[in-house]
């Protein structure tokens, strides 16, 4: 993959992060909301990997997997911060 | 102190990730902090005495703090009267007993019932609304950092009294202190009993019992006959937090606890993220692997989310 592509690539998820961080700010009066603004975010993330290393020939069930497992940890964090009751 | 390195920094060689970062270490922290949540949950249905929510929000402190921006623009000190200190607390169990957050309920009851349902007949009134904050300095600073009319409350010529409720109690299904601001002013001496002394904390159950008194239209009209009702201020998103006085202070605030837990957590991993990167980088190491790019990237929206999700809410 040639630099550029990479730079597109990282771009999408530069965006996709940045639309989660807009709305927790943006539903900052729902938890509900906040969270999953965050849990479309982790799910982008989670899509960007698988297609950005299929794109890569790179695609295998462990580099899946530790997307899936950062996805889970980044949730249960947030989770802790938005619902700790 | 070599077996701690081992455990950090990848090995010479290896193409693996440092065991802090295998998938069974990942695997790890998901669980430890879903368990962490689980026992915050049982331990503060259980104990709530020792693990609960908590805030440091004080309606004296709020109504002296008030009255501190007030003589910093030369203005007088509104004096607290005890019956806009009933309108706010009503106003604040009004809130969680029909589960709203606004300065109008859903119904169409407006803060001015409350104030007058109290028994104070206003010429001029306004409130101010905030909620999940820890401590009483942020939701003045809040206030009077907004652009929406909270500020002209605060800092309003035409006020002489206030009123302020702390109250704590379940919103839209989650544990959180509401504060109501109520300020007022009255022609004549028809207002509530002015207290000179230090206002006392208004103490209310997160449980809501009282119920506001319905006024008609014809007794809304304050002092007829006497002054034409004057302007009833409202910031532009008119709320103001009451109050919120929790009945018990637990031993451990559950809200900073988890907020604690989670955030070191998040640091602790992007440190190992950054580590390893740093450390394949300068080893030139080919590895295939999920890229530390975009896991650091995912950690910071959560960490710099921290921010916005551990700020309170001003109406």
């Amino acid at each position: 993959m040639s630099p550029k592509e990479h730079l597109w690539h990282y771009l999408i998820l530069v965006v996709n992060v940045g639309l989660g961080m807009l709305g927790v700010i943006v539903f900052g009066q729902n938890p509900l909301l906040r969270f999953l603004s965050i849990f479309g975010s982790v799910l982008g993330y989670v899509a960007w990997g698988a297609w950005h290393h299929f794109v890569e020939g790179r695609l295998t069930w462990l580099v899946l997997s530790e997307y899936l497992l950062i996805a889970l940890v980044v949730l249960a964090s947030a989770s802790l911060i938005l619902f700790p009751l | 102190m070599r077996a701690l390195v081992q455990i950090i920094i990848p090995r010479e060689g290896s193409h693996a990730r440092a065991h802090t970062l295998s998938h069974g270490a990942l695997l790890l922290y998901g669980i430890f902090l879903l368990l962490v949540q689980l026992t915050i949950l049982v331990v503060s249905r259980n104990f709530p005495g020792i693990l609960g929510f908590a805030s440091n929000i004080n309606a004296s402190e709020i109504i002296a703090q008030t009255n501190a921006e007030r003589a910093g623009s030369n203005l007088p000190s509104l004096k607290l009267n005890d019956k806009l200190t009933k309108a706010a607390e009503l106003k604040a169990n009004y809130m969680f007993e029909k589960d709203f957050w606004a300065h109008i309920a859903p119904d169409g009851t407006s803060p001015w019932k409350f104030i007058l349902s109290s028994g104070y007949k206003y010429l001029y009134a306004g409130e101010n609304l905030a909620k999940d904050f820890q401590n009483s300095g942020d939701v003045t600073a809040a206030w009077m950092a907004s652009k929406a009319g909270h500020r002209e409350n605060l800092l309003g010529r035409n006020y002489t009294d206030i009123g302020v409720a702390v109250v704590n109690g379940t919103l839209g299904g989650f544990q959180t202190t509401l504060v109501v601001q109520m300020f007022g002013s009255s022609a004549a001496p028809v207002g509530g009993s002015e207290v000179s002394a230090a206002p006392a904390t208004s103490k209310v159950t997160p449980k809501l019992t009282a119920k506001p008194v319905a006024v008609t239209e014809e007794e809304a009209s304050p002092q007829k006959g006497v002054q034409t009702p004057g302007i009833a201020v409202l910031p532009k998103p008119v709320s103001v937090i009451p109050v919120v006085t929790m009945s018990f202070v637990p031993v451990v605030d559950v809200v900073a606890l988890a907020k604690n837990i989670s955030f070191y957590f998040r640091v602790f991993l992007l440190a190992l993220f950054m580590l390893d990167s740093f450390i394949v980088i300068r080893r030139g190491t080919v590895r295939i692997s999920g890229h530390n790019g975009a896991h650091i990237m995912v950690l910071l929206l959560l960490l710099g989310s921290t921010w916005f999700l551990s700020a309170g809410a001003i109406r």
